[in-house]
């Protein structure tokens, strides 16, 4: 999605290159949606809170309609029969994209491997423990300061 | 809906490394929405088809499918609040933000732990599906490796894919 929006917006002199990049990998950090982080990131740049908010809006609505349609066409789908299968493989599929969209996402943040057993614990806390998934982020925030702390006390 | 806004705006704050991480805390949230792992799963098939970033997917089917219309709204606006309350403030500390050790620390641990929890979707989804009949465990795990290797390594469009498990599942799921 990012290289079409860079494209549109650089053509369009929006913003510069440089400054639209600086946002993209901001939005990537920050909670939330990605693109609607971007979006507003761009939108203000360019055009103060409404830009932000007619950016936002665009990122959003073509989802929000399509999915609507979608969800409702969900409910008349019968649930008996060959539909039956067809979900069950479905949802297989849907779960083995899962695994690989948590593995590419490993592979572009893990720069240390210890950070694995960070993984490793969230995994298992996550899945047999049935501890709530707010709780897990909340611990790593506070996970990521104690790792800080103790590199800095070690002086490395 | 006041439950269904609170959870939208809870996930979107905490949803650090991207949409999948958004959708495994809302998962966290299910039995809270009412909703079982097999509704998820569903989404995640739909995802696949709707264009557009997974998390406002994921907040207007479930939105949808807790309260209509209404609740596809307030779900969609409540996940996207975050946005307009942190980026503005990113813009202004920006300068502060930038190399400090302390934060990069911060999101190296949140977007590890993002892995773990992604993965721990995946396993929820799974383990209920296998959970539904001895016998169509092994037809489901051989789906499971075939999407692996055909998307990781011969990068096969993911839309493809959907529909091959789903013939696939009609054949040997039922």
């Amino acid at each position: 999605m990012l290289p079409i929006i860079e494209k549109d917006i650089t053509d369009k002199d929006l913003l510069s290159k440089e400054q639209f990049l600086e946002y993209a990998a901001l939005s990537q950090t920050l909670p939330g949606i990605i693109a609607v982080n971007c979006a507003v990131f761009t939108g203000r740049a360019a055009a103060g809170i409404k830009g932000a908010l007619a950016a936002a809006l665009g990122a959003v609505l073509p989802a929000f309609a399509g999915m609507l349609i979608a969800a409702a066409l969900m409910e008349f789908i019968p649930r008996e029969g060959i539909v039956v299968g067809v979900f069950r493989g479905i949802r297989v599929c849907s779960a083995a994209l899962l695994v690989l969209a948590a593995y590419s996402l490993l592979r572009s943040v893990i720069k240390n491997k210890y950070y694995l057993i960070i993984s490793a614990a969230v995994f298992v806390a996550l899945l047999f423990l049935n501890v709530n998934a707010a709780v897990i982020v909340l611990a790593a925030i506070v996970t990521g300061a104690i790792i800080y702390y103790i590199k800095r006390g070690t002086g490395r | 809906m006041i439950s269904l806004f609170i959870v939208f705006l809870k996930t979107g704050f905490l949803g650090f490394g991207g949409g999948y991480a958004i959708v495994s805390l809302l998962l966290s949230e299910a039995q809270k929405l009412g909703l079982t792992y097999s509704q998820f799963a569903d989404l995640m098939a739909v995802d696949l088809v709707v264009p557009g970033p997974v998390a406002i997917n994921a907040a207007t089917y479930i939105g949808y499918l807790v309260s209509g219309i209404g609740g596809a709204l307030v779900a969609t606006f409540a996940v996207c609040i975050p946005s307009f309350v942190l980026v503005p403030l990113a813009m202004h500390f920006l300068k502060k933000l930038e190399g400090n050790k302390l934060v990069e620390n911060i999101l190296d641990s949140v977007k590890a732990a993002a892995v773990g929890m992604i993965l721990s979707a995946a396993g929820l989804i799974l383990l209920a599906e296998f959970k539904v009949s001895l016998s169509l465990l092994i037809p489901e795990i051989i789906i499971l490796l075939a999407v692996i290797i055909l998307a990781g390594k011969y990068k096969i469009n993911p839309i493809l894919l959907t529909l091959l498990s789903g013939i696939a599942g009609a054949l040997f799921l039922k």
